[in-house]
C-alpha cells in the first residue's frame, strides 16, 4: 500500500541534511522523488547515495516548479495513487504523512493539509507567528476556504487532484495557488495536525526576517493577473 | 477639471484592456493601431505646437507640455505593466521547457531506471 504513495522532495542546496531526510522517509515509503532545483552544493551527489529517484532541473525555477516536476514524473507511473509534498530540510516528520495517509485511504477526502497550529510548534519565533497569522488571514479571505495553516509544505493529495493541479506561480506563491485550486473546484480537504521542527539548521537556512517581506509581497501581488 | 476624470478613466481602461488582450491577435492589432496613432499625434504635436496648448486648455490643463507629460506617464506605466506580464509569460514557457528536459533526462538515468523497476515489484 505504501508503494502507491509518491513522496516529492524539492531540494535546493540542502547537501548537509538531505541524506538524513530521504532515509527517514524511505523507512516508510519506498517511492521518493527528489527534484534538485539547480543546487550549487553537493546535493545531487548526496541524493545519488540513497534509494531516492533524482530529477535535476537544468536551471533554478523555485520550489513550486520543483513540486510540479515531481508530480508530472509521478503521474507517469500508473500505480501511484497519492502524492506527498515534503520539505528537504528536516522540518517535516514522516509520522504526519502516515496520519494523512490514513485520512485519504478512506476515499472521503481528496487532499490532506498539514497544520502546525493544530499540532505543536517547536521553537517558533513570535515574529514568524505574527507574519503567519497575517498570511493565513489574507489567504483565507481570498481563497474562500478556511484553514488554520495556509503555508505548510506538508500535504498529501490523490491522483485526481494531482492531475488537475498545475502549479505555475514562481517562487513561494505556489502555496496559495494550491489553496486557490482547492477552493475553486469541488475538492474535499481536511487539515491534519503535524509537528514542525525548527532546528538551528532550519532556522539559519529558513526565511530571514527581511525575506518575510518578499514572501508577503509575492503573496499579495501573485493574485494580480491570474 | 476634466483632465483628472479623463486620466483616471484612461488608466483604468488600459489596465483592463492590457490584462485581457495580451497575446491575442485582436490585442496585437489594436496595439499596432495605438502605436501608429501615438506616433502620428507626436509628429503633429511637433509640427503644430499650438495644438497641444489648445487641447490642454480644453481639458483644463495649463500648458500643452503638461498634457504631454500626463499622456507620457500613462503610456509609460502601461508599458511597464505589459513588459512585466510578457516576462512572466516567457518565464512560464522556459519552465515548461526545462521541466520536459529534466524528466526526459531523469527517465534515462540508470540510477533512476533501476529504482523504478525495483519499486514496481
Amino acid at each position: 500500500m505504501n508503494r502507491t504513495v509518491c513522496v516529492i522532495i524539492p531540494v535546493w542546496n540542502e547537501g548537509k541534511v538531505i541524506q538524513k531526510t530521504i532515509r527517514d522517509v524511505l523507512k516508510v515509503y519506498p517511492f521518493v522523488v527528489c527534484v534538485n532545483d539547480g543546487s550549487r552544493d553537493n546535493t545531487a551527489a548526496e541524493i545519488k547515495k540513497t534509494q531516492a529517484i533524482l530529477i535535476e532541473h537544468p536551471i533554478n525555477m523555485g520550489q513550486g516548479a520543483a513540486l510540479q516536476t515531481g508530480i508530472e514524473y509521478g503521474l507517469q507511473h500508473p500505480e501511484v495513487e497519492y502524492f506527498v509534498t515534503f520539505d528537504a530540510d528536516g522540518q517535516h516528520n514522516i509520522k504526519g504523512v502516515q496520519k494523512m495517509h490514513k485520512v485519504l485511504v478512506n476515499k472521503e477526502q481528496d487532499i490532506a493539509l498539514g497544520s502546525r497550529f493544530m499540532g505543536s510548534t517547536v521553537n517558533m519565533s513570535s515574529f514568524k507567528k505574527a507574519a503567519f497569522r497575517f498570511a493565513i488571514l489574507f489567504t483565507n479571505i481570498f481563497s474562500g476556504i478556511r484553514l488554520t495553516d495556509t503555508h505548510n509544505g506538508l500535504r498529501m493529495f490523490n491522483r485526481e487532484f494531482a492531475k488537475n493541479l498545475n502549479i505555475t506561480m514562481p517562487g513561494m506563491a505556489h502555496a496559495s495557488e494550491i489553496i486557490d485550486k482547492i477552493g475553486s473546484g469541488n475538492w474535499r480537504y481536511k487539515e491534519v495536525p503535524v509537528t514542525i521542527r525548527y532546528t538551528n539548521y532550519s532556522k539559519s537556512k529558513g526565511q530571514s526576517t527581511l525575506n518575510s517581506v518578499n514572501v508577503l509581497f509575492e503573496l499579495l501581488f501573485s493574485r494580480v493577473g491570474r | 477639471m476634466i483632465i483628472r476624470g479623463v486620466l483616471v478613466v484612461c488608466i483604468g481602461l488600459l489596465l483592463v484592456w492590457v490584462l485581457r488582450q495580451r497575446g491575442s491577435l485582436v490585442g496585437q492589432a489594436w496595439g499596432k493601431i495605438l502605436a501608429i496613432g501615438l506616433l502620428t499625434a507626436a509628429v503633429i504635436a511637433v509640427l503644430f505646437p499650438d495644438i497641444t496648448n489648445m487641447l490642454a486648455n480644453a481639458v483644463g490643463v495649463g500648458r500643452g507640455a503638461d498634457l504631454l507629460l500626463y499622456g507620457l506617464t500613462v503610456v509609460f506605466l502601461a508599458s511597464i505593466l505589459l513588459y512585466n506580464m510578457r516576462r512572466r509569460d516567457d518565464q512560464q514557457k522556459m519552465t515548461k521547457l526545462a521541466r520536459r528536459l529534466a524528466i526526459i533526462e531523469a527517465n534515462q538515468q540508470p540510477h533512476n531506471q533501476r529504482l523504478s523497476r525495483a519499486k514496481k515489484t
